[in-house]
């Protein structure tokens, strides 16, 4: 049913609409954004060695960077509202640069801490933050297509990138790496962003899915007044979808933030290889890639809060089996099973804010729920650890990691029905 | 859907959450700090291990 759902998706679709190239640039930026992130793992050697820092320390600049993304999130939000998506990214783009040079060329921990902490942690921020709401501006139908297709960049980018920087780290060296890559990530991003529009009325278009008797209420809204957007948001702030949500996608990264930490050492303490624990987070990866892109296309056409609850419920159940096999087997199995519900279960937020909230700049809101995944990812990779340090083995977080998805699917449960749609008065916003 | 004045269920539910990821890291840090202690009478505790163990009731 869900193929033939897709299918019929697809082949309903104008591939003409310029949105298709919003789709594409946005995509582009996920990339480049999330390779900022991802990349991290691969520096962590050669500064050890050229520096002699020790890897905690390295670590701290990890940290400070998810830090500074989840509280500038919501300032990354506000921007792409007041000055739009496009300068906002240009912004990213500027830092980004600046923090791949000044990485590049740091020599002591706190020049690093600056750079890769803070200057990325904002860069991160400004790149992934405005995309998803502009795509929703773009899209008044197929939202959940172009928004999987995004999504789905979030696996695949990270891989891309992450193997073309290893192999330029072992020929041309870590600081070469860093300073070529920022050259050429930003040349790429610059190309893009001259594609990129804020909105169809830049181009004189409608969005994507709308009819010509939309057009007056486009018009109506197509300057950004400030009065009339902070009063949108002050009614979104007032809904307990907006709470909610904020708090399903924390509870949502803690559960599988939890696992993408702790499976591979707890696969080790289980007497399994560490090439056959990294291949089955591989496989994982791999196979989230698919339901990425899937989920969003579904929740859009079917029922999004059943989607979510069903994603929410299977990354709580399906980790349990972990905490009692000790088969290699049986662990890439459920890596498989679990990877399905996981991959799905964080691109339906887009499509949630949609059903509630109508055809709005969901910036600033999207922005509050990125603010509460990046808070509920750093829990989730601290669980882990700590738990190692207290009991000797990872089986308590497994279980902790079940406790926070099933509590997200029954967060899921007290939302209201997505049938029905926040519609403000726009008169009256002014 | 209604839009409520103070979004009373949305705010209670995520105050839950915060809760209840407090108390797991009390917990653990609680336990972790008299474990060390169990097995170094010496060992000098952060402000954040004392908090833990002052705060958590099982340790």
């Amino acid at each position: 049913m869900s193929i033939a759902l897709i299918k019929k998706n697809i082949s309903e679709i104008d591939f003409h609409h310029y949105g298709w190239v919003i789709v594409a640039v946005g995509a582009i930026a996920q990339m480049i954004g999330s390779a900022i992130r991802m990349a991290f793992g691969i520096i962590i050697d050669p500064l050890v060695e050229e520096f002699s820092w020790d890897p905690k320390s390295i670590g701290i600049a990890y940290a400070i960077m998810s830090v500074v993304t989840a509280i500038s999130s919501p300032i990354a939000g506000y921007c792409s509202t007041m000055i739009g998506a496009r300068k906002t990214m240009y912004i990213g783009l500027f830092l980004f640069l600046i923090g791949m040079i000044w990485t590049a060329l740091a020599t002591n921990i706190y020049e690093f801490y600056i750079s890769y902490g803070i200057i990325f942690g904002f860069a991160q921020s400004m790149f992934l933050v405005p995309v998803i709401p502009a795509i929703a501006i773009w899209f008044k139908k197929s939202l959940g297509l172009a928004t999987g297709l995004i999504i789905g960049m979030w696996s695949l980018g990270p891989a891309i990138v992450i193997q073309l920087m290893g192999i330029m780290l072992n020929s041309i060296g870590w600081q070469n790496t860093f300073i070529i890559s920022g050259l050429v990530g930003s040349v790429i991003m610059f190309i893009a962003l001259a594609f990129f529009k804020n909105t169809p009325q830049d181009m004189g278009l409608l969005p994507y899915g709308a009819e010509d008797s939309d057009k007056q209420e486009e018009i109506k809204h197509e300057k950004p007044i400030n009065n009339y957007y902070s009063n949108l948001q002050k009614i979104v702030y007032g809904t307990n979808a907006f709470w909610s949500l904020m708090n399903i996608h924390f509870l949502g990264c803690v559960g599988h933030a939890v696992i993408l930490i702790g499976l591979v050492p707890l696969m080790i303490t289980k007497g399994i290889s560490y090439t056959d624990s990294v291949l089955c987070l591989t496989i994982i990866m791999v196979v989230s890639i698919s339901t990425r892109f899937i989920t969003p296309i579904l929740g859009d056409s079917v029922n999004p809060k059943t989607i979510m609850f069903l994603s929410f419920l299977g990354q709580g159940l399906f980790v349990i089996p972990w905490a009692f096999t000790t088969d290699k087997w049986m662990f890439y199995l459920v890596g498989i099973l679990w990877a399905i519900p996981y991959g799905g279960e964080g691109t339906l937020f887009p499509i949630m804010n949609r059903k509630y909230y109508g055809f709005f700049r969901m910036d600033t809101t999207y922005g509050w729920q990125i603010l509460a995944a990046s808070f509920g990812m750093a829990l989730g990779g601290f669980i882990p650890g700590l738990v190692f340090e207290v009991t000797g083995g990872y089986v308590y977080a497994i279980w902790i990691s079940a406790f926070f998805s099933c509590l997200g699917a029954c967060v899921i449960l007290t939302l209201e029905t997505t049938k029905r749609v926040i519609r403000p008065s726009f008169e009256n916003l002014g | 859907m209604k839009i409520d004045t103070i979004p009373s269920k949305g705010i209670s539910l995520s105050l839950f959450s915060i809760i209840a990821s407090s108390v797991i890291l009390i917990y653990f840090s609680a336990w972790n700090s008299t474990n060390k202690l169990n097995e170094n009478s010496n060992y000098e505790t952060s402000w954040i291990q004392d908090g833990s163990v002052f705060l958590c009731p099982l340790h």
